[in-house]
């Protein structure tokens, strides 16, 4: 009996120790990044019959493509004056009037057009007629030449460095992964023809470049671990051996290490044994900063017209995705309540945003009355009167206020900063009284007459930079309150 | 044989029938088109007696997202409930003409107010005021607000506000503003204040 027994929780603790290993190893979400010389931004590659696909208006939005439309089955849309035409099951495209192969049938889902990875060279290349680069291994492609390239240098003797100097400025995420430095760049077109450079040197020993999932990646192996700073100007990158530390003398608490004097700021000294993932592929443990940013309306509910064939769904969600990229690259995790033309009723929204303990909850609207952009909180003025654990859900904000008033100031003030005309109010739109996060309502207005001026990239990135900006400030302040 | 002269006045006679004929027809068309668009834009007078006085409404203008008080001319009678729907009507009526501060959709009216322990009011709107809403958080806001302060400033007493549309609840005004809720006067006279 007590031979089972043992057998018993031996066992349980195999299946764990399993399920453990297998969510770890599960793959991040599948992305595809596509770089400009302007910009970059990743969209998310979707499987369907086997096969990779994106979404049509993810990949040509940014870059200006405005005005689909579709007839029973056909999806036109504009770039730089040039028409591509789409046709739903059909594996062939009309660009500037020319037939292109796609590799693939198109496929239609929630009003979103769909196509192959693969066809997004043809796609780009005869719609932009500029030169593009695909790597489709690394799911990467450069759109008119961008690229930042970079060179190495080892100084060797007692203490070894490495030196990195690239053609741009460059913010990469490190990982310590023992006696592995891994430089992670997602939003840099950095590319390189080396691929393995071995050093004859004992404390620095290799660097290898690789693509993966729409990133770019340099590893530097050494004998121990390394320290990587970056320089003051962003385009040289520091690689040195950490000099082994002195075994401890007591037990010392896991805290942050102690800073250390370096005229550059210091990407990751960290050695710990198990780097931290990314924010937002964390696998199944929530991020402990999490915005939800709730692109307004969508699928029958079409929200305000702001100008013909633009609806305020559409624009809210433009916005949003932008806001999503400004937000991940500030390291933030973020997602959003719609991700394509679906419905999405007001108390699944909130539903949605509660359940999943966001800290910060931001929904996108746009009208046509005045030319501003206005930043409302709820105006709820009474206190929430709770049962216990229990808040009542029409004022569930209420105890949120005072941390939204301080959010919205935080993003008015950055859309100042970008000259952006801007206005504090405070409204009683739904779902801001459900939502127990603090809470805030963006809304890109403009002139009957100037509704062009909303579709613009320009006018979308810099309210986004702008909001992104105001929310990782709060974001700061909470983490140094900490 | 009928004599010339008499021919000639009958055949003037006739035409003159016929181009009154085609008058009065040309005249009764464009009457009743007059008719039926001051129908459609503006509240039907109000079948209450009462005398006529002067209310104070609050107006929104879109073109500098403001709120401000008028005064407006209208029979009001002495029931309190009667009263709050005319100076609703009479706030309508502002956006109802042309050119309008604030302008709403055809066929937008008061159907019925209640009072309910004389604090809390419930606005029964026609579902041509919400379905003709301009759509967005400032032009729905605005409406709300300027509706509830001019209830709020002429009948005392009241401390919450419900909008139904046609008889029935309805989430929002147009996609923004929150109708399930009840507004409390005190929270929409600070409202106000954003856009004096």
């Amino acid at each position: 009996m007590r031979w089972s027994k043992g057998l018993l929780v031996a066992l349980a603790a195999i299946a764990l120790l399993s399920c453990t290993l297998l969510l770890s190893l599960a793959d991040p979400a599948k992305q595809f990044t596509i770089y400009t010389p302007q910009s970059s931004y990743s969209i998310e590659i979707l499987d369907r019959q086997g096969q990779a696909y994106i979404g049509l208006m993810e990949l040509l939005e940014p870059l200006g493509a405005t005005g689909m439309r579709s007839g029973d089955s056909d999806w036109v849309l504009q770039l730089n004056k040039a028409e591509a035409r789409f046709t739903e099951g059909k594996d062939k495209a009309k660009i500037r009037g020319n037939s292109i192969a796609l590799s693939g049938n198109v496929l239609v889902e929630n009003h979103r057009v769909l196509v192959p990875l693969n066809a997004s060279f043809s796609i780009l290349s005869s719609l932009l007629h500029k030169n593009i680069d695909f790597h489709p291994a690394g799911r990467r492609i450069f759109v008119d030449n961008a690229g930042i390239h970079f060179t190495s240098e080892l100084k060797k003797g007692e203490k070894s460095s490495l030196l990195l100097n690239f053609s741009q400025p460059v913010n990469p995420s490190v990982n310590q992964e023992g006696n592995k430095s891994k430089l992670v760049f997602k939003r840099e077109p950095l590319i390189s023809d080396i691929t393995n450079q071995p050093f004859d040197d004992k404390a620095i020993r290799s660097l290898n470049f690789s693509e993966d999932n729409g990133n770019a990646t340099i590893t530097i192996t050494g004998d121990s671990a390394l320290h990587v700073s970056l320089g003051s100007d962003g385009k040289t990158i520091l690689v040195q051996v950490v000099q082994p530390p002195a075994p401890p003398v007591a037990s010392v608490s896991p805290q942050a290490p102690a800073p250390q004097p370096s005229p550059a700021p210091s990407v990751a000294a960290q050695s710990s044994p198990t780097p931290e993932p990314p924010i937002g592929t964390q696998g199944h443990t929530p991020p402990a900063f999490l915005v939800m940013i709730d692109p307004s309306h969508g699928g029958d509910d079409r929200g305000a017209y702001l100008a013909d064939k633009l609806d305020e769904k559409d624009l809210t969600l433009s916005v949003a995705r932008k806001l999503k990229i400004e937000l991940q690259d500030r390291g933030i995790a973020v997602r959003l309540l719609r991700d394509a033309d679906i419905n999405l009723s007001l108390e699944q929204r909130a539903e949605a945003t509660n359940a999943q303990h966001a800290a910060v909850y931001v929904a996108i609207h746009a009208g046509v009355s005045g030319q501003e952009v206005r930043v409302y909180t709820s105006a709820l003025t009474s206190p929430s009167v709770g049962a216990g654990q229990f808040l009542p859900w029409e004022t569930a904000q209420a105890s949120s206020l005072s941390r939204s008033q301080t959010l919205a100031q935080t993003i008015s003030g950055e859309l100042r900063k970008k000259d952006v005309q801007t206005a504090l109010l405070t409204t009683p739109l739904r779902p801001l009284n459900n939502i127990i996060a603090p809470a805030v309502a963006i809304e890109l207005s403009s002139d009957r007459s100037n509704t062009q001026d909303l579709v613009t990239q320009r006018v979308q990135n810099v309210v986004a930079a702008a909001v992104a900006s105001g929310i990782a400030q709060v974001h700061s302040q909470i983490e140094a309150q900490k | 044989m009928i004599p010339r002269q008499f021919q000639i006045t009958i055949a003037l006679l006739l035409v003159g029938i016929l181009i009154s004929g085609i008058f009065i027809i040309k005249l009764t068309h464009k009457e009743q088109a007059k008719t039926q668009l001051e129908g459609e834009e503006r509240p039907v007078a109000p079948p209450v007696g009462g005398k006529q006085e002067h209310v104070q409404v609050l107006v929104a203008y879109d073109d500098d997202r403001a709120l401000r008080w008028r005064e407006a001319t209208v029979f009001m009678p002495e029931e309190r409930s009667l009263r709050a729907k005319e100076a609703l009507r009479a706030v309508l009526a502002q956006y109802l003409q042309n050119p309008s501060p604030h302008p709403l959709g055809k066929g937008a009216d008061i159907k019925d107010v209640y009072l309910v322990n004389n604090s809390t009011v419930v606005v029964d709107t026609t579902s041509q005021f919400a379905d003709g809403h301009p759509s967005g958080i400032l032009p729905e806001e605005l409406t709300l607000t300027s509706l509830i302060e001019t209830l709020s400033a002429n009948i005392p007493g009241i401390t919450r506000v419900k909008f139904i549309v046609d008889g029935k609840e309805r989430e929002t005004l147009a996609g923004h503003a929150d109708l399930m809720s009840f507004y409390e006067v005190a929270a929409v006279h600070e409202l106000a204040k954003e856009f004096e």
